[in-house]
């Protein structure tokens, strides 16, 4: 049995200390304690503040007055696991994991770090650069999103900080332990009330500079639960290994793309499914592409069917590195992983399905389910592109 | 001045590598079989790795050996799927890699998967027209820190085999008969290594994997490949074909002092500008250390580093050493890849290695940099 399948995700709900949401998590083996904030970002949000949000997220491993970088990750690193932040246009997310006993440090660096940000000129030019450099890929642009205004000023950051940092807004998920550190802080956290910024349309997507083509589909978000569970099965058929229809009618029958994926991103709204594929200069069109895999969707088989239970089985234990259980990076199954899939889940209001039911009920979807789930996900896919 | 910490010092305390049981069993053929047992895992990583030896590309057939790879690999699509294993493969210019990753249960299943690889490949002129197109795709898909490395490898490497991702004109003139003949020779007994770690006793799967390898000709005993030969016998000299910048070091080797304290730097330099990627594949020879931006201009940042963030570097070089050993299939690749150069290079040597290197080391591996090639990517 995998280690981290011994870790018990207790549905205990959000349990409320203040404005701040908390839900916890146990372990009966492990020697660490895990620690995560989560914050979703206002929304919606134009382009100037995208352009805020994506310089106070990038930012807050920086450190600040209290804690500087190499404290940071001197202090939040003494289990051997470097502190992570990961974010993306819709949240936030900073984890620790301590040994035992390092518990109050966490807790005192997650307080720091998300009630006393840094952001004075000096610090956002650093940031406004390297946001501002081209992205790696048209692949990782894709992913990434919409990409927001840096040239807003100081004061617009600071303001905006104050808007989408805020105890209502934030979800700690981790083991008692740095739970328990937590109780306390916090209290002196108390930001301004501003209002949001103008609305204006929304900017182009950001142009990759390589000369590979990505195209990225994506379809209306849901929120996990046993009505959705084809839903999610669908995307394990579509794209959750090399014998699901992506790999073997894009690339091995078409020879289209060498790169796709379908994943499941979390969003504010729930997991918003998305095709990725990635070519040279010719990109198939949508239609094509949606017609070539609804062809494939007639042919699946019970055998197929199996299968691809076997390949969600896979992706749900960790062992399936093209699993489409994304929490901005695959899912694998570990406590940090579970930890941020409970966090998604407090905002959600879906802690009831944890992993292992979403499996179980995945497990239990006929052939017929699975086809229908499969076209209408294919019937929804809208490109990406505005 | 450098301030001591007692979290860092806590954390080497933690980071020591536990002694595991291991065995490394050579074949009378040539062939070895490792397996290592990993604490606190339930998976296992299965790892052939198979020296280009014998099957060293020009630039007439470069690209044909990573055509090979795919014909191999894409025979197990729905085997792995079906038994909730994952395989990866890649090739390399010294050797090329089947990672079969698994829960612990899976052993079996990756074994037979393994066995697969040997069975001669099919295809015809069709199929490499077609899976030529795949590298195409591939190829424009690179990341920057690979395109980088590859544009810098050129540079400081003259006369180095050519990259082994391949040349679409070269790949275009690959035949059936001529890949069969690769796969045959570099399949060769005295060419495989096979690892195998994590949650495995070794005792138990040595033997079972041995079994695998006996079969094999050793390369004294199988025809040799002859490529073709032509007037454009040269290497390209490759262009990033990306915007950006990269520093590219050359390193002697994982086990040596100076190579170690540059990998410190790098670390040291990712972690303060987390945009620079940094991109080196173990070896106990020659290779090359790439520190790859979208930026330009990486050099200036590299030289920005402070004292107090290069101080990180022995730090992050004793995680990324103590890391190799807990992750199966990092290990497996590890000792994988060294073990097909015929080192038998262990962790703890590395380890070893490593622990003189402090702040001084790794300010002159700063230092270092600035003299190292500079390249350059334009839109």
């Amino acid at each position: 049995m995998k280690a981290a399948a011994l870790w018990l995700m207790i549905g205990l709900g959000a349990i409320t200390h203040g404005q701040i949401r908390r839900t916890e998590i146990s372990t009966t083996s492990d020697q660490t304690e895990v620690l995560q904030a989560l914050i979703a970002a206002p929304e919606p949000m134009n382009a100037r503040e995208i352009g805020a949000w994506q310089l106070i997220c990038s930012g807050i491993l920086e450190g600040n007055d209290v804690f500087v970088k190499e404290d940071i990750f001197s202090f939040g690193g003494q289990a051997g696991i470097a502190p992570k932040l990961s974010w993306s246009n819709e949240a936030l997310c900073l984890q620790f994991v301590a040994p035992r006993g390092g518990e109050s440090t966490v807790a005192r660096l997650v307080e720091s770090l998300l009630s006393n940000l840094k952001l004075d000129d000096e610090r956002l030019q650093m940031l406004r650069a390297r946001l501002a450099a081209p992205l790696p890929d048209d692949w990782s642009a894709r992913l990434m999103g919409e990409r927001g205004d840096l040239s807003i000023p100081t004061e617009f950051v600071q303001r905006f900080a104050d808007r989408a940092l805020r105890p209502e807004n934030l979800i700690l998920v981790g083991t008692a332990g740095t739970l328990k550190a937590t109780e306390g802080r916090f209290q002196d956290w108390r930001p301004r009330r501003v209002s949001p910024d103008i609305r204006v349309t929304n900017s182009a997507l950001f142009r990759g500079p390589d000369n590979a083509k990505t195209m990225a589909l994506v379809a209306g978000p849901f929120r996990p639960s046993t009505s959705e569970a084809a839903t999610c099965l669908a995307m394990v058929a579509l794209g959750g290994g090399k014998s699901a229809l992506l790999h073997q009618v894009l690339r091995e029958s078409k020879g289209w793309t060498y790169r796709q994926e379908a994943l499941l991103r979390p969003e504010t709204a729930g997991w918003r499914p998305m095709i990725v594929i990635q070519s040279t200069e010719s990109l198939p069109t949508r239609t094509e592409v949606v017609q070539a895999l609804m062809d494939a969707t007639d042919k699946i088989s019970t055998i197929d069917l199996e299968r691809f239970k076997t390949l969600a089985g896979s992706a749900i234990d960790g062992f399936n590195p093209m699993s489409p259980f994304r929490f901005f990076e695959t899912y694998q199954g570990t406590p940090q992983h579970r930890a941020t899939w409970m966090a998604f889940a407090t905002l959600w209001g879906t802690q009831n399905t944890t992993p292992e039911s979403l499996l179980s009920d995945c497990k239990r979807v006929t052939l017929d389910e699975l086809k229908d789930a499969i076209k209408k996900l294919l019937g929804q896919l809208m490109d990406r592109d505005p | 001045m450098v301030r001591p910490f007692a979290a860092t010092l806590g954390f080497l305390l933690m980071s020591t590598i536990h002694a595991q049981v291991r065995l490394l069993e050579r074949l009378p053929s040539g062939s070895r079989v490792f397996a290592e047992q990993i604490d606190g895992t339930n998976s296992v990583s299965v790892q052939l790795w198979i020296s280009a030896k014998g099957t060293e590309e020009t630039p007439l057939t470069n690209g044909w050996r990573h055509l090979v790879e795919h014909f191999m690999a894409k025979r197990l699509d729905t085997f792995t799927d079906e038994r909730g294993i994952f395989l990866s493969a890649e090739t390399s210019r010294e050797a090329m890699s089947f990672k079969f990753e698994a829960p612990a249960d899976k052993l079996s299943a990756c074994l037979e998967g393994a066995a697969k690889l040997f069975e001669p490949i099919d295809t015809n002129g069709d199929a490499i027209a077609k899976e030529a197109q795949l590298i195409r795709h591939e190829e424009s898909g690179l990341g920057v820190a690979r395109r980088f490395s590859r544009a810098g490898w050129a540079q400081a490497f003259e006369n180095s085999r050519p990259d082994p991702v391949g040349e679409l004109s070269a790949i275009a003139q690959a035949t059936p008969d001529a890949l069969k003949a690769i796969q045959r020779r570099m399949l060769a007994a005295d060419n495989l290594v096979l690892t195998i770690c994590g949650a495995v006793e070794p005792n138990v799967a040595v033997p079972k994997f041995r079994q695998l390898l006996s079969r094999q000709l050793a390369s004294s005993e199988l025809p040799a490949f002859s490529p073709p030969t032509g007037a454009t016998d040269t290497v390209k000299t490759s262009t990033p074909s990306s915007v950006g910048s990269a520093v590219c070091l050359k390193l002697e080797g994982i086990d040596r002092g100076p190579s170690l304290a540059r990998i410190a730097f790098a670390l040291a330099v990712a972690q303060a500008f987390p945009e620079v990627q940094p991109l080196y594949t173990v070896s106990s020879k020659s290779g090359l250390l790439t520190l790859a931006s979208s930026r330009p201009g990486v050099w200036d940042l590299t030289q920005s580093i402070t004292d107090r963030q290069l101080s990180q570097g022995p730090v992050l070089l004793k995680r990324w050493i103590a890391d190799t050993g807990r992750v199966p299939s990092r290990l497996a690749a590890f000792r994988g890849a060294l073990l097909s150069e015929g080192s038998g290079l262990t962790l703890e040597m590395v380890q070893l290695a490593a622990a003189p290197i402090g702040f001084e080391e790794v300010k002159q591996a700063r230092g270092e940099a600035m003299t190292a090639h500079r390249v350059e990517g334009f839109r």
